[in-house]
């Protein structure tokens, strides 16, 4: 079974820490920033098979990290994890794969991602 | 003959004539005047000299002379006249050419081949006067928008006007004239209404709104302003004007109704707001308790346990801090829903009794520790439209207000099952208490009421829940007419 690599974009730490875990029980490794700025940087050193970003997160926030995957024609799977209520609009401009209301199903999501990988 | 032998010969009369306070006047058959009383001097202005000898045409307004003349004529060679023997109204016109009205006889006699005729003419200025504003008073009266009516102390009615008998749903006067009016005022009212009249009829004035059902059966709000009347007979009477009110107090109602509508939106959207702000800070760390909930299970199911019992217990817990939080992750979501018309989920037909018991596996050891019995009664293929999420939480606050309504009573139970009626389907959540008191039965679905201590109760539950199940199709009540505590959810569609 081929490894994906995966961009977990959150800035909250148990979150970051559960999602770690779960991973791990499956086998999987992911590479963590805990804002828009790291996820950029780590976007121009590496390539990821799916990035999951979180929106509001500090320094710079999710709309950031969809900025840049869309001005460098990154062609990765992206996930979005939003602690909002309803649907942003603003998502209309991406090209995004799928919107993950919080609080979200992380066992569900991580067997997913085994399943899309595989 | 001259006026002398005129009145030589009939000297008996003279003295009668002259004092008579009715204008009396004599003309021969050519109609000159041969005789003027005292009286019509006065009356007309001509003095007896100016008077004698001249056409009687002189008191005659002009556009009467040619009928006059012919009139005359007619009678000189028929003895036929429409106005000899006859007592009529019509002008006349004094010296000073003012035109009044009179009430004018005439007769004639022949007295040695030659005719005479007299007049006797009396002034009626003031008593046409008197008829005509009494004429237009009732005309005012009767064309007036407004009901204009008179009672006696015992309530009979004495006078009404066309506006009132059309209010009160009369055809006639005469089907409602002396009938007591207080039959028709409605039985609320009618203590209050007697007292009034009474008032009236002893002098007082004031002003009344109380309800009538008129004779043909629709009920009317009226307005009245009384004050009290001598009546013909002496006594004293209510007189009143009285004005249908009913469409603007049924407008008011609508307005005030309209009103409160949007006060509850405006608050149910400051709460739908707030859920938004706070939905971020709530939302990660639900995030973290469900994904941690989910390691934990895993992380048992690795470790080698031989006690499977146990492990049941410790999955059971699991699975209850996941609903739980689940539930409040759907709590906030529908915060917002409530307060916004899009993003409610679609409708689908769901079942019933998994509905049901999402809610009870929340409330469940809450119930059996508070000892209350549950009681439920679903049949399990009962299946209504329904956003399933939102109508668990809806019955899941009816439990949890229930719970805390019988928390001082023994034997406490909590009950659930459904009726079938040509509605629809009636969930019906009934508990062991007696009924919501009146006094706050009117208030227990606005937002923000709550008989809960500080801190315990927000107030916006039922006030929620009622739109949630609005927002399904159905509705949401309390039943007055149960001898328990009972809230009706009503569905049209269920199969």
């Amino acid at each position: 079974m081929k490894q994906p690599r995966l961009l977990i974009v959150e800035d909250e730490p148990h979150l970051k820490e559960t999602w770690q875990q779960m991973l791990e029980i499956f086998g999987h490794q992911a590479h963590f920033s805990k804002n828009g700025l790291e996820a950029t940087k780590a976007l121009e050193k590496e390539q990821f098979d799916l990035i999951v970003t979180d929106i509001q997160m500090p320094v710079k926030d999710g709309y950031f990290v969809l900025d840049y995957i869309q001005s460098k024609e990154i062609k990765s799977n992206v996930w979005v994890c939003t602690g909002q209520l309803a649907f942003d609009e603003r998502l209309d401009a991406y090209s995004v794969d799928r919107v993950i209301f919080k609080p979200f199903n992380m066992l569900g999501l991580v067997q997913e991602i085994g399943d899309l990988f595989q | 003959m001259d006026q002398q032998i005129f009145l030589n010969t009939n000297s008996n009369l003279q003295s009668v004539l002259e004092f008579s306070l009715d204008s009396i006047m004599v003309c021969d058959s050519k109609g000159k005047i041969v005789y003027w009383n005292p009286a019509s001097e006065k009356l007309f202005g001509y003095t007896e000299q100016e008077a004698f000898g001249k056409d009687l045409t002189i008191i005659i307004p002009n556009e009467m002379h040619d009928m006059h003349t012919n009139g005359m004529n007619r009678f000189m060679s028929t003895r036929e006249g429409k106005l000899i023997g006859n007592t009529i109204e019509v002008n006349a016109k004094k010296k000073d050419q003012s035109i009044f009205p009179v009430e004018l006889s005439l007769f004639h006699w022949e007295e040695d081949g030659s005719i005479f005729v007299c007049a006797f003419i009396r002034d009626i200025t003031t008593r046409i006067k008197s008829e005509d504003e009494l004429a237009d008073l009732r005309s005012i009266i009767d064309s007036s928008p407004s009901c204009v009516r008179l009672i006696d102390s015992f309530g009979n009615l004495k006078k009404v006007n066309p506006v009132g008998l059309d209010l009160i749903g009369a055809e006639s006067p005469e089907q409602v004239y002396d009938a007591c009016i207080y039959d028709i005022v409605h039985e609320d009212d009618r203590e209050r209404f007697k007292e009034f009249n009474e008032m009236i009829c002893k002098g007082g004035s004031g002003t009344l709104i109380f309800k009538i059902v008129s004779l043909n059966g629709t009920e009317r709000i009226f307005e009245t302003f009384a004050r009290p009347h001598q009546m013909s007979n002496g006594q004293i009477g209510h007189l009143a004007i009285t004005n249908d009110i009913s469409e603007r107090v049924k407008a008011d109602e609508k307005l005030r109704k309209k009103d409160a509508e949007l006060e509850e939106a405006q608050r149910l959207s400051v709460i739908g707001e707030f859920a938004a702000g706070i939905a971020h800070e709530v939302n990660n760390p639900l995030a973290v308790l469900i994904a941690k909930t989910q390691l934990l299970e895993l992380q048992i199911k690795s470790l080698d346990i031989d006690a499977e019992d146990k492990v049941k217990e410790l999955f059971k817990s699991l699975e209850i801090i996941h609903e739980t939080v689940n539930h409040t992750a759907d709590l906030i979501k529908n915060l917002k829903t409530f307060s916004t018309k899009d993003k409610f989920g679609t409708l689908e037909f769901s079942s019933l009794s998994e509905i049901i018991d999402v809610a009870l596996n929340i409330c469940k050891s809450r119930c059996s520790f508070a000892g209350i019995e549950l009681k439920i009664d679903i049949h399990e293929k009962i299946e209504v439209e329904c956003s399933p999420v939102s109508l668990s939480q809806v019955i899941l606050n009816l439990i949890l207000n229930a719970i805390h309504a019988i928390e001082t009573i023994e034997n406490k139970w909590i009950s659930i099952k459904t009726k079938t009626s040509e509605k629809g389907l009636q969930i019906l959540v009934t508990d062991c208490g007696s009924g919501i008191p009146d006094d706050i039965v009117g208030k227990i679905m606005h937002p923000f009421f709550t008989t809960k201590e500080p801190g315990k109760g927000t107030g916006i539950g039922l006030s929620l829940s009622r739109k949630a199940v609005a927002k399904m199709n159905g509705q949401l009540y309390y039943n007055t007419n149960s001898p328990n505590t009972q809230f009706i959810i009503e569905f049209e569609k269920y199969r």
